[in-house]
């Protein structure tokens, strides 16, 4: 065995990963060569090193009961869905979903609906929305605020506008992806519920999900 | 699957490895928000797929999702940081082993080594994230990142020779000081 091919295995070997009659040449070699036997040793510390630091990150707390939330969520979404509406999968006790599906420029073309997975999409990011930590981007009341906000982050300028005064105060703005395309979530309060209006471009839909 | 099975699969076979998950998109997006928001998102996603999990590993399972996910959201991140990048060129047995002992003694120093840890591309932290930390074999790691075995060995000899590359270079820093 020479020096270069040694160093290859020396690998695999640490690592558990070589057969038997390759480690026995292995070390046969390694036996009489020294730099090789120091690059071994340099391997095995390095091992030792990286196994008894503290680099390893356990999930955080809040993380595990986010999971256990969005997990009880889609549930109960699911346990609804079985009985009551099998197709969008969507239904509860306590959740409500509004489906308002409009084009910027009017109602949707006729016999056009959002895939299922797109649907299942958007619940999620609602549901991540309300769980994780930024539901908004920008945080404001202000229309003003919010609109230039989304400038230069999407390829269109999403509506905002101010529903304050009928009960539905503006929280702020979110990019949130859709399908790996850019949308704008515009986040609304009707009381104690967070409304996600996602818009995205005219020849894709409008819709509002409310829970 | 439908109904109540797909949530008691995911509850048995995936939830026990959210450490995993998070560890290594921890290492992967270098932010402790971040992580938690893409554990989050593929957990949705590995849900929503769960139809597709025909028994087996279910670490390599969500691995491979979590890995993804963290993909994703790097390259929406767009501002991609540059990497301390060493001469790859440079052949293994060209470059000295530091002295196995000193390697030992320094890298007990946790924070030398999760920065170096942390210049690696992320092609090869993740592979020895998987490797050391996770102590996955060359077959599950080669599952988790979607490469042959070939490159799982060939990155983890490159991960490992640059690690060696950092400590020798600040041992013989700090003996010229």
């Amino acid at each position: 065995l020479i020096c270069e091919d040694a160093r290859l295995l020396l690998h695999p070997y640490v690592d558990g990963e070589l057969d038997l009659v390759k480690s026995l040449e292995l070390e046969e070699h390694v036996i009489t060569c020294v730099s090789c036997k120091r690059e071994q040793l340099t391997l095995g510390a390095l091992r030792m090193a990286l196994r008894n630091s503290t680099l390893y990150r356990d999930a955080p707390k809040r993380l595990d009961r986010g999971v256990k939330a969005a997990l009880r969520d889609a549930r109960r979404i699911q346990r609804g869905s079985d009985f009551l509406f099998p197709y969008l999968g969507w239904a509860g006790a306590t959740a409500v979903l509004l489906l308002t599906l409009i084009t910027v420029r009017g109602v949707l073309p006729r016999g056009r609906s959002l895939s299922e997975l797109t649907v299942r999409e958007l619940i999620d990011d609602h549901l991540r929305s309300l769980t994780q930590h930024h539901l908004t981007d920008v945080p404001s009341s202000s229309q003003h605020t919010v609109k230039p906000w989304f400038d230069g982050k999407l390829s269109f300028a999403p509506p905002v506008s101010d529903l304050g005064s009928r009960g539905f105060p503006l929280l702020g703005g979110r990019l949130d992806y859709l399908d790996n395309r850019p949308l704008a979530a515009v986040v609304y309060r009707r009381r104690q519920h967070i409304i996600n209006l996602f818009v995205s471009p005219a020849w894709h839909t409008q819709m509002t999900h409310r829970r | 699957l439908f109904g109540a099975a797909k949530f008691s699969r995911f509850e048995q076979a995936i939830l026990p490895h959210l450490d995993a998950a998070y560890n290594l998109a921890r290492w992967l997006m270098r932010d402790e928000d971040e992580a938690a928001d893409a554990v989050q998102d593929a957990c949705l996603r590995s849900l929503r797929f769960i139809g597709g999990f025909r028994g087996g590993d279910g670490r390599v399972w969500l691995l491979a999702i979590v890995r993804n996910t963290c993909y994703t959201r790097l390259k929406r991140g767009a501002v991609r940081e540059n990497e301390t990048d060493f001469d790859d060129e440079l052949h293994s047995s060209e470059i000295d082993s530091p002295n196995p002992e000193i390697l030992l003694e320094r890298t007990r120093d946790n924070e030398a080594l999760r920065q170096a840890l942390e210049g690696l591309s992320e092609e090869l932290r993740e592979i020895l994230v998987l490797r050391e930390l996770e102590v996955m074999g060359y077959k599950q790691i080669a599952e988790v990142a979607g490469v042959p075995i070939g490159t799982v060995m060939s990155r983890l000899s490159r991960a490992r020779r640059r690690l060696q590359q950092v400590f020798t270079v600040r041992l013989r820093k700090e003996s010229q000081s």
